[in-house]
């Protein structure tokens, strides 16, 4: 377990007795990893930041049944993709079109690059996200917990509620589809 | 190792966990699951991190806040409360002191002065005040005197010998009684 892990596993046991003051600590530490997931998940910043909001919201209302047999990053994102998965099936039943992603709020990149790195990071973060949405739900989330969350495929199983066998065949099936994507796109390193 | 098993090994876990040295043994060997591996190290770094999909600090800070309001609702609360009781104990001792300064306060059940209570009040005093009645005194003291003579021991002292001859052939017991 690196420091930085252990610290978090720290500040959520204090959050688990009330400490208010840990949770802000934990939730700051852990923030920028859920508005990402749940960014990528649903394509629209508006409503990443909602259901990042929604999911520590719920997190500390539930700390006291978090009982410490998974880590706690496992656990807040079991809880966003709950919380996204709930969003898009109520957005695929209400509404007729496809989510557009949010102009409103840009992602933002921190790191001092040269302008030309920027905007084709810019365009391959774009294409990303459109290319995200095109894949089924449950692929789409199989994708994220495991390449960007590094998650094993027994803690998405778990996250997901999902068979070991089912997460593996999502996951390779992502991985297929990106790799035709990248191929039809003429991606370069 | 199969290719297939090997290039479903390298789907699975390339840019998440270590190969096996017998997948990277079989891919030094066959040029086709080589071809998978080379394709999935220059595809996946283009999917970039989860920094590259984050949101500005700004929002991100928004989003601490409204979280941080939203799980402080004891403080909140008892911020309301202890507004709510000191807002009552103002209202109960303004109404309280309206009604000692209207008068409403000396007369507990402030009846109309007509009412039935105020009747008897004044039948006590006339009884009282009336010299060809019984004190009030007498009457308590005859009542008093003999606790266990009922009301038909008493009809039986003032009634004669006919009438009560007469009411018991007419009546029956429990009329009687």
């Amino acid at each position: 377990m690196t420091q930085r892990a252990k610290k978090i596993e720290q500040l959520a046991e204090k959050a688990r007795l009330g400490d208010q003051r840990a949770f802000s600590e934990l939730m700051k530490a852990k923030m920028n990893e859920i508005v990402a997931m749940t960014y990528k998940m649903t394509g629209d910043s508006q409503a990443a930041a909602d259901l990042a909001q929604e999911t520590f919201i719920a997190a500390w209302k539930n700390l006291g049944s978090f009982r410490g047999d998974s880590s706690v990053s496992s656990w807040l994102y079991r809880i966003a993709a709950n919380k996204t998965l709930n969003h898009l099936k109520k957005e695929k039943k209400y509404s007729s079109f496809d989510s557009v992603p949010d102009v409103n709020i840009q992602p933002i990149d921190h790191s001092p690059e040269d302008p030309s790195r920027l905007l084709e990071k810019k365009q391959l973060r774009e294409e990303m996200l459109d290319f995200m949405q095109t894949l089924p739900t449950q692929q789409r989330l199989a994708f994220e917990l495991r390449f960007y969350k590094q998650l094993s495929f027994a803690e998405i199983g778990e996250t997901t509620g999902s068979a070991l066998g089912t997460v593996k065949t999502n996951y390779r099936e992502a991985i297929k589809k990106l790799r035709k994507h990248a191929i039809e796109s003429g991606w370069r390193q | 190792m199969r290719c297939e098993r090997v290039q479903e090994e390298l789907m699975l876990n390339i840019g998440v966990e270590a190969l096996s040295p017998e997948v990277l043994e079989h891919v030094g060997q066959c040029a086709e699951c080589r071809a998978v591996k080379d394709d999935l190290d220059r595809v996946l770094p283009n999917a970039l991190s989860d920094q590259a999909f984050s949101l500005s600090d700004q929002v991100l800070r928004e989003i601490q806040e409204k979280v941080e309001k939203s799980i402080a609702p004891q403080r909140i609360f008892s911020v309301q409360r202890a507004l709510a009781i000191a807002a009552s104990v103002v209202l109960v001792v303004g109404v309280s002191y309206v009604g000692f300064r209207s008068g409403g306060i000396d007369d507990p059940f402030n009846l109309p002065p007509d009412s039935s209570a105020d009747t008897f009040v004044q039948t006590f005093d006339w009884l009282e005040s009336d010299a060809d009645s019984p004190s009030m005194d007498a009457l308590f003291e005859s009542v008093d005197s003999d606790p266990y003579r009922s009301s038909y021991d008493l009809l039986l002292e003032e009634i004669t010998d006919e009438e009560l001859e007469y009411l018991e052939n007419n009546l029956s017991a429990g009329e009687l009684l």
